[in-house]
This record gives C-alpha cells, sequence and structure tokens, in this order.
C-alpha cells in the first residue's frame, strides 16, 4: 500500500486539536445525522435482513462521506486523524481477500463473503470472553475445542490465576496475560487440537503490555491466532491501542478490528447504526490495517446484539460494505438470554441467519446478561453453527421471513431474559461431554429448527 | 393549568434549549408557582425523555442535551430564590483504575440524570483515591464505580477498603456495575449494590437512598 503506516501514526500528534467533547456533539453526531438525510437512510421496522442492493449502496455512500468528514478522534492527544478519500480508497483495495488462522489439520481460511455467498462462513463456535471460574477453565475450552464444527476457538475470562487477581497497567497483567496465554495453550493441547487458532488472544493482556507479554514465544501464543485492537465507541482510539496494533502489524500476526457501536447511545438509532457500522470498515482499512473485522452493534441498555432494530442496521452495514470492498468479517453474537435456553437459540438463529445471508462470518456467542459465571453451553454454538451452514446461499429475503418468524418467538423476553444454566449443570465436567438430559434437549432444538424450515 | 405548564416544559426540555427553558420557568416563577413544583415538574419531564430513550424514539445526544438544559435551569432557579428545591440525592460516577471504558457510565450517568439526581462523572481510568474526594467535595450520597474489564475489578474493592480506612465506610453507598460485575463479585468486595444495566441502575439508587433515609 502506498499509505505509510508511520505517516498516518504521525497524525495523532499533527491531527486538527478539539475535545473529547465537541468532537462527540460538533462533529460526529451532525455528520451522521446529515449523511443519513442526505442519502434518504430510513429503518424499516418489519424487517432484519433488507434486501435492497440499492439502500445498501447508499448506506455506502453516507459511510464514506461521513468517514472523510469526521475521522477519528485520539483521547490521549485530543486530536483529529483524518484521511483522503483517495487513502480510503486504496486502503479498501487493499483488504485482504482471506485470513488464514490456525496451524496444521486445524489450519483453515476464513473468507472475504458476499451477501448471499454459496460458501459456507467461517465457524468460530465459542464462549466470547465469558468469566468462568478457574477450575472451569480447562473443561470449558477442552469442550469448545471437542466440537466438531468449531474452526476457532475463545480464551474465557478469569478474574484469579492461582490466588492472585490479575489486574492492569501492573505486575499482575503480566502474570496473567502469560499465564492465560500457557493455560489456553495447555487447554488445546490436551483437547487434541493443538493447532486450533485462539481469536481473542488473549483476555487478561488489556494494555499492549500485557499483549507484548501474553505472546513471549514459550506461552504458546502464535501469529496465525486472532487478535483484537479495540476501538472505543464512537470513532475514538487511544495511543496504547495503536501501539498494540502496529505490534500485530509488524509482527505478522492477525489483527482484528473489534468495535460495538452503540443502538441508541452517541450515533443514534437503526439508520445512523448502519451507517457508522459500514464507516468502522473505513476506519480499520485506513488507520489500523486490520486483517479482519469483529463489528459488533449492540443494544445501549442491554449489550446484546439481537434486538430486531439492530439487527436491520448489522445486516444492511455488512451488505453496505461487502457490495463495495471485500472486508473479512467475523461479528460476534451477544445474546440476552442464557446459556441452555430455548430463547438463545431462536435469538442466535435470527440472528446468524441475517449476518451469513449479508456477507458476515460467525463469531458466536456471548451472553450479555451478565450477573453469573461458567454461564456457557457448547452445544448452543454447536446449533448457531449448524443454522450458519445452512444460511450459505440462502437468499436475503428468505433469510428475513425466517428471521422474523424466530423474533416472534423470542421478542418478549428480550425485556425479561432467562439468565440459563451454569456448565456443571450442562456438561459431564469431568469427561467434557453433555449431560444426556442436555444432549436430548439440543437433539429436540434441531427438531424444531427443522419443522421451521431453517435446517434440513 | 398544571397539565399546560407540564406540557410546555416538556417540550422545552425535549428541545434541550437552555435559554427557551430559563425563559419559560422564569415566567411560570413570577406567576407564584413554587420553585419546589416546577423541579418536579423538570424530573417528570426528563423521566419522559428517558421513556422515549428505552423506546429507541430519541438517542444519547437528545438525552445529553435535554439533561444538560435542566441541569442549567435549576442552577438558574438556586439562583433566584430562597425556597428549598428538593434533591434525590447525588452520585459520585467514575471507572474504575485501568478500565478506560466509558459509554456504560455515560449511560448510566444519562439516565440517572434524566431521573432527577445530581451525578457527578468524574471519568474514566480513575483511583479510588479520586472517588472519595470527589464524593467528600460534593457531599455525595453514593459512589459508583463502572467496571468492563474483569482485571480491573480490584478497583471495586479498593474504593471500599480506602473508604473503610479513612472511617467513611457508613457515609457512603458504594454501588458497583458494569460488564465485569456479578452479584457474587458485589457480594465479595461488601459494595451495597450491584445493577446489570441502567435501567436497574436508576432503581437500584432510588432504593439505596430511600433505606438510608427511612423513606418509602
Amino acid at each position: 500500500m502506498n499509505i505509510s503506516l508511520w505517516d498516518i501514526m504521525s497524525r495523532i500528534y499533527s491531527g486538527k486539536a478539539i475535545t473529547e467533547s465537541d468532537f462527540d456533539t460538533k462533529v460526529l453526531v451532525p455528520a451522521i445525522n446529515m449523511a443519513v438525510q442526505k442519502y434518504d437512510i430510513n429503518y424499516t421496522p418489519q424487517v432484519i435482513v433488507p434486501y435492497d442492493d440499492d439502500l445498501a449502496d447508499r448506506v455506502f455512500a453516507a459511510a464514506l462521506e461521513f468517514f472523510l468528514e469526521v475521522g477519528v478522534y485520539c483521547k490521549d492527544t485530543s486530536r483529529i486523524i483524518t484521511f483522503s478519500k483517495e487513502e480510503v480508497e486504496e486502503a479498501l483495495q487493499h483488504m485482504p481477500k482471506s485470513v488464514t488462522f490456525g496451524e496444521g489439520s486445524d489450519r483453515r481460511e476464513m473468507p472475504a463473503r458476499i451477501p448471499e455467498d454459496s460458501r459456507l462462513p467461517f465457524l468460530w463456535l465459542t464462549a466470547l470472553s465469558l468469566p468462568v471460574t478457574e477450575e472451569l477453565f480447562y473443561p470449558i475450552v477442552e469442550s469448545y475445542c471437542a466440537e466438531p464444527t468449531t474452526q476457532m476457538i475463545s480464551c474465557p475470562s478469569l478474574r484469579k490465576i492461582r490466588g492472585v487477581e490479575l489486574g492492569i497497567g501492573n505486575p499482575q497483567e503480566y502474570f496473567g496475560a502469560t499465564r492465560m496465554a500457557a493455560m489456553l495453550n495447555d487447554a488445546r493441547t490436551l483437547a487434541g487440537r493443538p493447532g486450533i487458532p485462539v481469536g481473542n488472544a488473549i483476555p487478561a493482556a488489556i494494555s499492549a503490555a500485557g499483549i507484548l507479554a501474553a505472546t513471549i514465544p514459550r506461552f504458546g501464543l502464535r501469529p496465525s491466532d486472532g487478535y483484537m485492537t479495540p476501538v472505543i465507541s464512537e470513532f475514538k482510539i487511544d495511543c496504547d491501542r495503536l501501539l498494540r496494533n502496529v505490534y500485530m502489524l509488524d509482527w505478522g500476526a492477525n489483527n482484528m478490528m473489534l468495535v460495538s457501536p452503540i443502538m441508541g447511545g452517541m450515533c443514534g438509532g437503526p439508520a445512523q447504526i448502519a451507517v457508522a457500522t459500514t464507516a468502522y470498515f473505513l476506519m480499520g482499512a485506513t488507520l489500523l490495517q486490520a486483517k479482519a473485522y469483529m463489528p459488533y452493534p449492540i443494544h445501549y441498555l442491554y449489550s446484546n446484539s439481537t434486538h430486531k432494530p439492530t439487527m436491520w442496521a448489522t445486516n444492511l452495514a455488512f451488505q453496505a460494505i461487502t457490495r463495495n470492498a471485500n472486508p473479512v468479517i467475523a461479528s460476534p453474537l451477544f445474546t440476552r438470554n442464557g446459556a441452555g435456553t430455548q430463547a438463545i437459540i431462536y435469538e442466535s438463529a435470527a440472528w446468524a441467519l441475517g449476518i451469513v445471508t449479508s456477507g458476515s462470518n460467525v463469531c458466536a456467542q456471548g451472553f450479555a446478561g451478565g450477573g453469573k459465571v461458567n454461564l456457557v453451553n457448547p452445544l448452543d454454538v454447536r446449533i448457531t453453527g449448524e443454522v450458519a451452514k445452512s444460511a450459505a446461499g440462502m437468499s436475503r429475503k428468505e433469510a428475513n421471513e425466517l428471521s422474523v418468524k424466530l423474533y416472534e418467538r423470542y421478542a418478549e423476553t428480550l425485556n425479561n431474559p432467562e439468565p440459563g444454566e451454569t456448565f456443571p449443570n450442562l456438561y459431564d465436567v469431568e469427561r467434557r461431554k453433555p449431560l444426556e438430559t442436555t444432549y436430548a434437549r439440543y437433539l429436540s432444538r434441531i427438531n424444531e429448527l427443522k419443522h421451521l424450515g431453517i435446517l434440513d | 393549568m398544571v397539565h399546560d405548564m407540564q406540557k410546555q416544559i416538556l417540550n422545552a426540555v425535549s428541545a434541550g434549549d437552555s435559554e427557551a427553558l430559563i425563559k419559560l420557568v422564569t415566567k411560570i416563577m413570577e406567576s407564584g408557582v413554587k420553585t419546589r413544583q416546577i423541579a418536579e415538574l423538570l424530573t417528570e419531564s426528563m423521566n419522559e425523555i428517558g421513556k422515549k430513550w428505552a423506546l429507541l424514539e430519541i438517542f444519547m445526544p437528545e438525552v445529553i442535551q435535554s439533561a444538560e438544559s435542566v441541569k442549567t435551569c435549576i442552577d438558574y432557579m438556586v439562583s433566584q430564590t430562597s425556597d428549598s428545591i428538593p434533591d434525590k440525592g447525588t452520585i459520585v460516577l467514575g471507572t474504575v483504575k485501568g478500565d478506560l471504558h466509558d459509554i456504560g457510565k455515560n449511560i448510566v450517568a444519562a439516565m440517572w440524570t434524566a431521573s432527577g439526581f445530581k451525578v457527578l462523572d468524574i471519568g474514566i481510568d480513575q483511583p479510588s483515591s479520586a472517588f472519595i474526594e470527589a464524593a467528600q467535595d460534593c457531599n455525595a450520597d453514593i459512589i459508583a464505580a463502572s467496571c468492563l474489564l474483569t482485571t480491573a475489578l480490584s478497583g471495586h474493592r479498593d474504593i471500599i477498603d480506602l473508604l473503610k480506612t479513612k472511617g467513611l465506610r457508613d457515609k457512603y453507598k458504594v454501588l458497583i456495575g458494569g460488564g465485569a460485575v456479578t452479584q457474587e463479585w458485589c457480594d465479595e468486595v461488601g459494595a451495597d449494590g450491584y445493577a446489570k444495566d441502567a435501567a436497574e441502575a436508576v432503581k437500584l439508587a432510588y432504593s439505596v437512598i430511600h433505606s438510608a433515609s427511612g423513606s418509602e
């Protein structure tokens, strides 16, 4: 690429100086509202998976105009990093068409997909950074590794290791980052899949110093694992995150941009979130030179992905960007209902049908309910994976009809979700196998999805 | 008359126009309406704004603008009268040391403000001493600490430990929340309450302040 990474990094000191509050209220908010108005982008409440190509292309045009106007705010230097149209276009042209994760027999390509793509999505089926207790770390990670269709796992979160309370920016962060990396590496080896990649290396490594520690070779992480550079919503970054990102680039690792546009937050509602989510790809391509993208719009109060306006905006944004560029997308799912519940299946299926037919791969799933630890069920994500596979090649119109049907089944639960069950209530912890009752429930849910015409 | 007044105030608060709101409130004060009653109408208007937000009919920028206009208006009323204005309580809010996430905190701040609490937001990445100093400065009722990262959770314990060390533990209610927080953690560190989302945070703040004051 002609854009020099170091030229871009210099802009954190040379861009226009402005207070954060003025950036929010005088730059971001007017620009997003103007873009939505100019390109006539309107939310359609009865739709979950839009299938209007002209609308998708207008969202892309709006996002490009918005991003050129707004840029990215650096919190440490109080400056705006901006890009020219030529730079954005060049960065989009250089997006990798696929990203390789893992080693040996678990080496897999995550593809840049397009709307209604007949290729199977990459299946990152896992417990997304969910909090677990130390004694269940190995059983949980090994159980996800044992899932036959999963192509990438995540490392769950721990608060303590060997009695040491983990921290940030202190020696405890070093301890947590390195030991968690070692534990993760052990767990995938013990499960018989030493080459399976971990996509969120690694939750205890919060600062750049933490990630530098976690990736010391003797702790077992590899460049072919996945490393997230989290962006600050909305359209903000800081020097520590940029430091982490340039380290990933220099190391040749799989750096992925993680961002959660907030539905109802500073950008606004569904139309604005569709534009903002699309614009985040432009930020990732230019500022971070990301290999893959993990955008997940979430509800401002509940932090989940599965309200109807959120799914509409997410799906529309993915169509907008994949019709006009070729990003590798792995959108994470956060549900309202917890592990082992009936409603989590409906939520996950409605979500998967939308994102897969809109051009994304699958990263499922996290539980946005909070409040408890060990709320995980590998069989839930197996079902999400089956739905995602059946959505490959499906039309967006059909996906929309099915998603709307599923939404009707869980809409009521969004205000009063079920927290679900903990891993020891669902699995034989020692054997890393689902209990008979858990497996029977899995089979009955698969049958229900077949009956609904979602699975063959 | 009260209904008309409520409607006019709601319209002005919805527009988020501080100047227009102050003009309207001045007129209402001149007509002899007590500042206490006007303050209640302002709070009710913010409650309506919160309801519209929950339905995604309006969004955070509008809520912030409305909350700021109400705050400016109440400051003005305080400067113009010797009447007492009802005070729902004062909350010092921040994100604990090591955690740079601010969206959840900002949303809770807006919800609390919309519900009539005075909120002093001390920002992200704050050491325990900053929470306590701010609480002493503004005579707060509640110290609220947000945390999204599991690895930053010890910040909650630090706040409670420092309050105990300074002999101030009984002076403030400590509420905690954020993606990494669980009820178990709340119990372990001895916080006074945990809210899993912003809507619950509003109910929790009411509940702890009312239980402390012994009122319904």
